[in-house]
This record gives C-alpha cells, structure tokens and sequence, in this order.
C-alpha cells in the first residue's frame, strides 16, 4: 500500500471520512447506501462512535496540571493565572513527590477494595476487642465477691473466705517462698510468723479442712453460676481450687507445716484443630469493567482453596489459591488485545474469626484479607462472611469476596476489580 | 486601549505577543491551546515528565518566535508544528519506549468504563505505525482538519486522509474483542 496516494475508499473508509467532516456528497451518499445492507459496516459504525465518544470524553476531562501551568508561566515571566497559582498553592502537598504518589494512589480504582478490606478487617478487629473487653469487665464485676448476690448469705460468707485465703496463699508464697509456717500446735515455740498471717490453733485444722471442704462446694456452685452467664474460666476461682490441695500436713514433731501448693496450669478451652481447608467457589457479582459477565467454560473457574494454621480460636494464617475470571485484557500479538477470561492465583492469607454468637447457632462472623499475585500482576483479597460449624470437623461459610489486581502492559499499570459471593465448605483437622 | 484577548483571533494575539499586551495574549493562547497541546505532547511521548517539558518547550517556542515577528497563517497549525518537533526531537534523544501515565492526566473523575476504554484505545495507539499514530492524535484529540494535519506534518491532504482512515480501521482491529464485548455489554447504548 502506498499511504502518499489517493487510494479509492470503500465503505468502511468512507464511515471514518463521514464522522471527521471530510467526506463529500458523492462519498455520503455511497456509504449510506452501503451501510443499509451492511451489517459488518454498521457493527464499524457503532465502534467508530463509541471510540470517537471515549476520546472526545478524555479530550474533555484533560486538564493541564496547575503546576505545569505556573511553571511555564513562571519561566516566561508572566504572573501565575490566577486559577493555577490558587489550585498550586492549595495543593502544593499533594502535588509534591509524596503527594502525588498519594494522589495516584487515592485516584486508583484499586484503593477502594483495599480501604473496604482493611476497614472490614479493621471494624471486626474492633468489634470483637469491644466484645472482649466487655466480655473482661462481666468477668471483672462478676468476681466471686460479686456474684455473691445470686448466693445465700452463707455462700456469700463462703466466697469471702476464699479471696481471703486466696489472698494469703499469694502472700504467702511471695514472701515465704517454700518455707515451713506454722501453725499453733499447743506448746510449740514458733519463731516466725510471716506478715499478714494469723497463726491458727491446731483444734481449728479440722474446722479448717471442713471450711475448706464447704469452699470447695461454693466455688463448684460459683463455677456453675458462671458457666450459666457464659462467663469465661476466670482464674481466680480456676486457681481457687488449688489451694484446696494446700492440705496442712502433720510431722512427726507435731508441727503441722503447709506443703506448697502445686499449681495445676490453669486450663482453657483448647481447640484440638490446628488446620482448616477451605473450599469456596467465588460468584462474581460485579466486575470493575464489567466487560463481560461469563467466562468460556473452563474447568475449575471461579473456584479458591484455602489452607489456614490456626493460631488460637480467632487467628488463622495460611495460602490461598484459585482460579476465576477477571475482566483484564493483554496483547497476545503485535496488533490484537486479547481477554483473559481467566487467571490463576496465589497467595497468602489471614484470616480472623469471632467467636462463636452463642444464641445464633454459634455462627461465627470473619473476615479475612489475602495479598498475593497472578501472572499479570499483584492481587489483593478481602473476604467478609459468616461460618457455621455443626460438626467438630465441618462447617460452611459464606460471605461477600472483593479483590483487585493489577497488571502491567509497556511499563503502566491497569487495574481489574471483582465482587463476589462466596461460599464454601471447611473441613477441621 | 482596553484589550480583551476573548474577542482577538488565534494570529491577532498571536501578534500581541510582542506588545504590552504579551502576557493577556499568552495566557489566552494557553487557555485555548494548553489542553490540546498537554494531550498531544502526552500522547506522542507518554513520558509524563518528558511530555510536560516538551509542552513548556512549545510555548516558550511560540513566545520566542512572535519576538522574532515570525509570519504566522494558521496558528493552531504552527503550534502543533512546534509541539511535533520538540517532541520529535526528545523521542531521539530518549530512544526508549513510549509509556503512557494515565493517571496524572487529570482525568480522575472518569467513570470506571470510560477510564478503561480510555485505556485500551491508549494502549492501542501505541501499536500504530508512527505516521498513522500521529494524524490520528492530531485528528482525534487535537482536533486539526485534514489540511492542517498536512500542513503539520508536512504531506499533501490526501496522504493525511490516508492515514487517518488506516490508524482508525486498525485500530478497531486491535480492539475488535474489547470492543465486541462493549457491544455485548452495552447492546442498547448510544452515544
């Protein structure tokens, strides 16, 4: 093809005429004619329109920036237009090196699922440490002293005596480490008596094992009132039972002595599984473009399996990997972009789960955020839902999954977002 | 006498240049040129950096050459003249690969679709021949005629129209799945 001749035009050179203004009667009158039997021609027609409409809204949207503006008018040495020199001074930060990093940043599609994410994790965070900590301060106001008010006076009486043995056991294991102390066995010279300790005639021992057997049947009774109000192993009362073993002991010198009390570890609920598998399948809901809202069928599409190592009852951490559809586009050759329908994925994973909503079949609230990366380019994850566990090794969970991703073509970066149902089954090992 | 640049002609203050008036002047030929200049610059170059001293480089040519009293017919002509050669001149100098930087083009209240489409025509334009890319850019987002396009780069009308013709049907080429499924996603959307 010689570019420098006047080549005839056909129908479709004389439609990209016809839109810029430059074709004649003649060239109007046979594109007209040829586009009313012309589908292909139409179809070139609605593109042509649709690309000329995207340049004229970019044309439309472009500005040239203030800073751009008072340097240029400052190097000729004109004053600043008055437009750029107040847009320039009022965003002097943000127009700086950190600030136009910023900006880009906060301009980016990409910024929103992240904020979401964060905030969603973040709000959860929240909300359980809130929980926690009112959760602490019931345990706190119901302390055995407190809850005394369901108990009978004598219970009352009964729970004293423990933060008062409580109390002195702690002294005295503080101050007298594994030292023999006293009691008051008739005629028996005692040369220290530590501070803070009464010494106890030897008749009372006895008295002092039964008070201690009746202590023993409050703290079980302040036990079950607490598993009642679904209050947590409180230690004081968890530890309470130790110092029941504190069984004064007799030597033959009849001086009776307090054995150290051995600290029997204070027990929480443990959770036997450390692992959990996730399997989900991921519905797109909506795709930032939404370009195209069906992938060709390919196996294992729009599906993410997740290994997580549970740190406690609410921290997981683990990886991620899965294959969906995302709306991004790359060159394949030298002239044609091609759609990616789908992208496989990798990455890494944490995950935080309430505890359980008791009175809601414990159903338990999570949210979880994922970093990693795709052949294109980084991909980021965030995962809100709800899991139900209605056995010890299985539950089921299903949420709201946003992710962006990133991909770079001719060193720029574009952006792809999703959002999507997710649900899913996890097995507990 | 009170001067209104609004109501002067491109060449009127174009001339004006070189009286008192020179700052009015300059600043109303950078209100009406900036932005298509800013475009152009960005487009053939990508470099966001480079772009922006080539756009400054412009008009300080266009300041330096009214001084000068250059005879000047067609203004917007003569400044993409200016633009195309600074900008040719750095392409030389730079010898790397164009790169475009949407995002600091002030274009951050587009709509998430038309940011795309945007996008994938940049990306496209890129794989243009170097004559088809620019009459493209000088027809499409610079808004020149055929015969100011010519007049720019220096070859008969027709041979701009050619090229013109060529960079849109090939560019719809190289955008023909995207813009299949435009179609599909949009089947009753008119512009």
């Amino acid at each position: 093809m010689n570019d420098h001749n006047d080549i005839p035009m056909n129908g479709s050179d004389l439609l990209y005429l016809f839109l810029d203004g430059e074709a004649d009667a003649a060239e109007k009158e046979a594109l007209f004619k040829a586009m009313a039997s012309d589908h292909e021609l139409q179809a070139e027609f609605e593109d042509a329109i649709t690309m000329r409409h995207a340049i004229h809204q970019e044309r439309a949207n472009t500005t040239v920036p203030s800073t751009l503006t008072a340097d240029l008018f400052t190097k000729a040495g004109f004053a600043v237009p008055t437009a750029a020199a107040g847009y320039a001074a009022a965003h002097s930060l943000s127009e700086s090196a950190a600030g136009t990093w910023a900006a880009k940043l906060l301009s980016s599609t990409f910024l929103p699922w992240i904020t979401a994410g964060i905030t969603a994790v973040g709000a959860l965070l929240l909300w359980n440490t809130a929980a926690e900590h009112n959760r602490l301060n019931t345990v706190q106001v119901v302390t055995p002293a407190q809850t005394t008010q369901q108990l009978s006076e004598s219970d009352q009486s009964l729970v004293r005596r423990i933060e008062l043995l409580e109390r002195s056991k702690e002294q005295y294991l503080a101050q007298m480490n594994s030292q023999t102390i006293a009691a008051t066995p008739k005629n028996v010279y005692i040369p220290y008596v530590p501070k803070g300790y009464a010494l106890i005639p030897e008749q009372d021992i006895q008295s002092m094992q039964k008070q201690l057997a009746s202590l023993t049947a409050a703290t079980e009774n302040l036990a079950a009132v607490r598993d009642r109000n679904s209050m947590i192993a409180i230690p004081e009362i968890t530890t309470t039972s130790t110092s029941f073993e504190q069984q004064p002991s007799f030597s033959s010198n009849d001086a009776p002595r307090f054995a150290m009390p051995q600290e029997s570890p204070i027990t929480f609920e443990d959770k036997s599984d450390k692992f959990t598998f996730n399997l989900r399948a991921i519905n797109g809901l909506q795709l930032f473009p939404n370009r195209f809202a069906s992938a060709p069928d390919i196996l294992f599409n729009n599906v993410a399996l997740t290994a997580l190592y549970e740190i406690d009852n609410n921290h997981a951490f683990g990886l991620d990997l899965g294959q969906e559809t995302f709306p991004i586009f790359d060159v394949q050759s030298a002239s044609t972009l091609e759609q990616r329908y789908s992208l496989v994925w990798g990455g890494i994973s944490y995950r935080y789960r309430m505890n359980p909503i008791s009175g809601l079949l414990d159903i338990q609230p999570y949210a979880q955020i994922v970093a990693g990366g795709t052949k294109y380019g980084p991909i980021s994850r965030g995962l809100i839902g709800l899991s139900w566990q209605p056995h010890n090794r299985f539950s089921v969970s299903f949420g709201l999954e946003a992710s962006a991703m990133m991909y770079n073509y001719q060193n720029k970066w574009f952006g792809a977002q999703k959002l999507g149902l997710s649900y899913g089954v996890n097995i507990h090992l | 006498m009170n001067f209104v640049p609004q109501h002067h002609t491109d060449i009127e203050l174009y001339k004006a240049l070189e009286t008192v008036h020179r700052e009015q002047a300059f600043a109303e030929l950078h209100r009406r040129y900036g932005t298509r200049i800013y475009l152009y610059c960005r487009r053939i170059l990508g470099d966001g950096v480079l772009a922006d001293d080539m756009f400054q480089e412009t008009f300080m040519s266009v300041l330096k050459s009214a001084e000068k009293l250059t005879i000047v017919e067609n203004f917007p002509a003569y400044i993409h003249k200016i633009a195309r050669n600074h900008c040719l001149r750095a392409k030389e100098r730079r010898q790397q690969p164009v790169e475009f930087d949407e995002e600091s083009m002030g274009m951050f209240d587009k709509s998430l679709e038309q940011k795309e489409l945007s996008q994938m025509i940049s990306m496209a334009i890129e794989l243009l021949p170097e004559h088809h890319r620019e009459a493209f850019v000088l027809q499409m987002y610079d808004d020149l005629s055929y015969e100011e396009i010519g007049e720019v780069l220096e070859v008969p009308v027709t041979t701009v129209r050619n090229w013109v013709v060529r960079a849109k049907k090939k560019l719809r080429t190289i955008l023909s799945p995207y813009m299949d499924k435009v179609r599909d996603t949009n089947p009753d959307k008119s512009y």
